[in-house]
């Protein structure tokens, strides 16, 4: 006989992905409208996850929208496989999907991140989620963000070019560090995420899609393949990414790549590449292992792959 | 090690069991002595989760070991899984069994000042007796509760009736059976401002207790234009029903704790407005500081040239708990990208200018000459050190010095 | 803890979606649905996206009925989010220029068109913008040339219609992003 209590599911019994269906479709929904109008920044509703807003629930929510048991994922944090925060976000999407999890970034089929894009190019087919604390790239000058969204549909970005303006007035260059404000397909200044500004060029013109996802924030916005993305800078003075030239990683013996610097208790500095699934490759292929280096965005001489993109 | 190699799976692992070791074991029967022992903060967090269920907010308290924000937010996440099964029936305020009522507005008001459970006019002594186990034995210092000559009534007019009728405040607009399902619903999508009603007292009735009362009250201490009289504070029991997906027969589905609050104030806004502004706030569960706060903000909300931190946008993002709390303790994960991507940016700057001088404009146009002290003469002399370190430091150095 | 089971519901919507979502990056392309045939390639459309939370317009009875069990709203051309249309024909143009192009505040508001067609055969159209590497050029048959002449009228980017042509178990789709040239490529 049937009763109350065998039809109950069992508790612990969460949807595939663990978002239900209708958070699911709502996410859904809202990616294609992302891609469909590239780096403006789609309303959603953002479900509560089982950790803490801030921490990535935002790139975690896309992540389970796209992925299923055959997908590959990558999760890194500051470039690092085994940063302790990754390693959760990677146990949970493996554990609500079944998916597979891998270190190599030609590997994966999405790859999730905080902080960073890999050294290696990333291909057609394959999803970049990045992890946005603070999507609204206009807060700086405008924090009330019902009048930051009336300046995005105005197109008005003169406060934003003044803040430039000025830091060139005042510091003799540039000073945004990480999150550097970029165009996107001639329309839109989105904020790339705070991945540092030597990464943001990798998502112009890019073989990938990227989702930049805000849970927090409760906005998503995307960047289709092959499309503009263009840092903000002027006629005569250009968007800069970090100066790390003299730099040399001290486990790969590589130079330009995006390094950590890591201070020594004698007051110098030693600098390792921020990548760990590309620089553990490197060392892998030292030791003489059979493995895959996939092309770079940048090369040996720090050369960008897109001719010309970068001025100096 | 913070960003362990290979070994972060392993330890998060281990800090978790950790955790759970030094708190103690996760039991029934602690559940249950948190469920029985402390409803209001049940209530509290209830409220906060929206999540109405009081053995599934005990679990989630001692599972976290006490920690509200932690509850809350696993409560919210298992909350987020449920899938919606039918809603309620709109529950009207005056068929609610109320425990306690009062007014500061009046004296005296129909149906009377009841005041019911409350801890407002005990003296807050630390029962230290309890501690002494012979003691309590015997006598744990509360007497005996006395029933009433007559049981009181079990449903009160609202005194914004009375005050409706004496034109004091408008009419309300009159909304014949409204479908629940046509309510926007906060928990399925995101807040966007203007907010229209039903978000904004959603927003508020989940809203952080703390963080409501912190901005209510600085508004009511002189930062905000409201300071309001309490037109009625209200605790209740109310009866939750729905109707059977089949038959249609409304049935009960059991009574929960609601509380609500609503201020009033005259009307200073505009000259050809005249009477009282109402505020209002409602929430799960007993939580009177919150209602008030709540109530107080909603109506400093509506306020023009309001100061910004009494903004509907203000308010509502800055008080929703999960993702306060969150933000707030992500700054504990690693930032060493931002932070090298930051310092390099800084870096030219800091070494042309100077930090003291920097925010001078007279400085402004040194930009050519800024870029010209390059540093390697002095880097040849050790080269060990990597040339941007050696700025660096050279460039703390002589900003030191320029500041001392 | 269980990996959650990975329904067959489940896997249908996620392969619409991700054929959906590969077809919004990558315009021009074609990509493969969960379903092959008309009507179920359309329900399957419908079934990944939408629920009680949006509302749709299909002028076709069965596509109608079955989305009406998902608990979206029927609305009109001009209110509805998600619109199915089998079949458009010359006379629906007058209609389906009602459908909302979105606010310069909220964009996304706009519809969403599913459109049945015949790809690789028929009008050749010239797309250009983002998600292509440089230019493709497509075929449709099916759809009314005027059709892209009033598409391309109401586009004004960022506002305008993502439309996406269904040939059985195929998508393609043409977001708004996306310039669309009626004609060959000259040469």
């Amino acid at each position: 006989m049937q009763t109350l209590a065998s039809l109950k599911k069992s508790s612990d019994a969460y949807s595939f992905g663990f978002l239900d269906a209708f958070a699911k479709r709502e996410l859904r929904r809202k990616i294609l409208k992302a891609v469909a109008i590239p780096g403006y920044q789609v309303p959603y509703a953002s479900r509560e996850m089982p950790i803490a807003r801030g921490w990535g629930t935002g790139g975690l929510q896309a992540t389970l929208a796209l992925a299923g048991p055959s997908s590959k994922v990558k999760v890194i944090d500051q470039g690092s496989d085994d940063s302790v925060n990754a390693a959760n976000l990677r146990r949970f999407i493996a554990r609500m999907t079944g998916c597979d999890a891998t270190r190599d970034t030609l590997e994966c089929t999405i790859l999730q991140s905080r902080h960073r894009c890999p050294e290696e190019r990333l291909k057609r087919g394959q999803v970049l989620v990045l992890q946005v604390p603070d999507p609204e790239t206009l807060r700086s000058v405008e924090p009330n963000m019902t009048r930051a969204r009336l300046m995005h549909a105005d197109q008005d970005y003169g406060l934003m070019w003044l803040k430039l303006y000025e830091q060139l007035v005042r510091f003799g260059r540039f000073v945004q560090g990480a999150s550097y404000p970029s165009l996107v397909n001639g329309r839109y200044v989105m904020s790339p995420s705070p991945i540092p500004r030597w990464d943001v060029p990798t998502l112009h013109q890019a073989q990938h899609l990227t989702i930049l996802s805000a849970g927090r924030e409760k906005r998503i916005y995307a960047v289709p393949p092959f499309t503009r993305v263009e840092p903000l800078e002027f006629t005569d003075e250009f968007f800069q990414v970090e100066e790390q030239s003299d730099w040399t990683c001290d486990r790969t013996g590589q130079r330009y790549k995006f390094m950590n610097e890591i201070p020594e208790t004698d007051g110098t500095a030693r600098h390792e590449i921020s990548d760990t699934g590309y620089a553990d490759k490197l060392i892998q292929k030292k030791e003489g292992e059979a493995v895959t280096l996939g092309e770079t965005y940048y090369d040996d001489n720090g050369t960008f792959y897109h001719d010309g993109f970068l001025k100096s | 090690m913070y960003v362990a190699a290979k070994g972060g799976e392993e330890a998060i692992q281990q800090a978790e069991r950790l955790y759970h070791d030094l708190k103690g074991k996760l039991t029934p029967e602690m559940v249950e002595q948190v469920e029985k022992g402390m409803p209001y903060l049940l209530d509290r967090i209830m409220g906060e989760s929206s999540l109405y269920a009081p053995q599934l907010a005990a679990l989630a308290l001692a599972q976290a070991g006490g920690d509200t924000y932690e509850a809350v937010l696993i409560l919210r996440a298992y909350r987020s899984t449920q899938p919606r099964l039918a809603y309620a029936l709109p529950i009207d305020s005056n068929s609610m069994t109320v425990v306690r009522r009062i007014s500061a507005a009046f004296k005296d008001i129909p149906g009377g000042q009841i005041l019911g459970p409350t801890l407002d006019y005990s003296h807050r002594l630390l029962r230290l007796d309890v501690l002494d186990k012979e003691l309590v034995a015997e006598d744990s210092g509360t007497a005996e509760l006395q029933a009433a000559d007559e049981p009181s009534p079990k449903q009160y007019p609202p005194v914004t009736d009375w005050q409706r009728t004496q034109k004091m405040l408008p009419e309300l607009d009159s909304i014949e059976n409204p479908e629940p399902a046509d309510l926007p619903d906060l928990t399925r999508e995101p807040i966007m401002f203007p907010t229209s009603r039903p978000h904004r007292l959603q927003a508020l009735a989940r809203a952080d207790t703390g963080g409501l009362l912190a901005l209510g009250y600085a508004n009511m201490r002189g930062f905000g234009p409201v300071h309001p009289t309490v037109n009625e504070v209200r605790l209740s029991y109310a009866r939750v029903q729905l109707k059977h997906p089949v038959t249609g027969t409304v049935f009960s589905v059991g009574n929960i704790r609601v509380s609500h609050a609503e201020v009033v104030q005259t009307t200073k806004a505009s000259k050809d407005k005249v009477g009282l502004e109402l505020g209002f706030c409602a929430t799960f569960g007993w939580n009177e500081v919150k209602n008030i706060a709540g109530s107080m903000l909603d109506l400093a909300m509506d306020r023009e040239d309001v100061h910004p931190a009494f903004t509907e946008e203000f308010v509502l993002y800055h008080t929703e708990s999960v993702e306060s709390s969150g933000f707030c303790i992500h700054l504990k994960l690693p930032h060493y990208v931002t932070f090298t991507s930051g310092m390099d940016a800084m870096k030219d700057a800091m070494m042309g200018v100077g930090m003291a001088q920097m925010p001078t404009s007279s400085k402004a146009f040194e930009k050519q000459d800024a870029k010209s002290p390059a540093p390697e003469a002095d880097l040849e002399t050790d080269e060990k050190v990597s040339p941007i370190t050696a700025v660096e430091s050279e460039s703390e150095t002589e900003s030191e010095k320029e500041m001392s | 803890m269980r990996v959650p089971e990975f329904t067959q519901s489940e896997e249908a919507s996620r392969k619409t979606f991700l054929a959906l979502l590969q077809a919004t990056s990558l315009p021009g392309s074609i990509h493969q649905l969960s379903q092959a045939s008309y009507p179920e390639n359309f329900i399957a459309i419908a079934e990944a996206l939408i629920d009680l939370e949006t509302t749709f317009f299909s002028p076709d009875p069965e596509i109608s009925q079955a989305l009406e069990r998902t608990g979206a709203r029927a609305v009109d051309v001009s209110e509805a989010e998600y619109q199915l249309w089998p079949t458009l024909r010359q006379d629906d143009l007058e209609v389906i220029k009602t459908a909302s192009v979105g606010t310069m505040v909220y964009p996304d508001s706009s519809a969403s068109l599913y459109l049945g067609c015949q790809l690789e055969q028929g009008l050749p159209l010239l797309l250009t913008g983002p998600g292509i590497d440089g230019e493709i050029e497509i075929q449709v048959a099916g759809v009314p040339e005027s059709f892209w002449i009033v598409r391309n009228e109401l586009t004004s980017y960022p506002l305008g219609w993502d439309v996406f042509l269904v040939h059985d178990g195929q998508v393609l789709a043409i977001p708004r992003s996306t310039e669309v040239n009626i004609g060959p490529r000259s040469h």
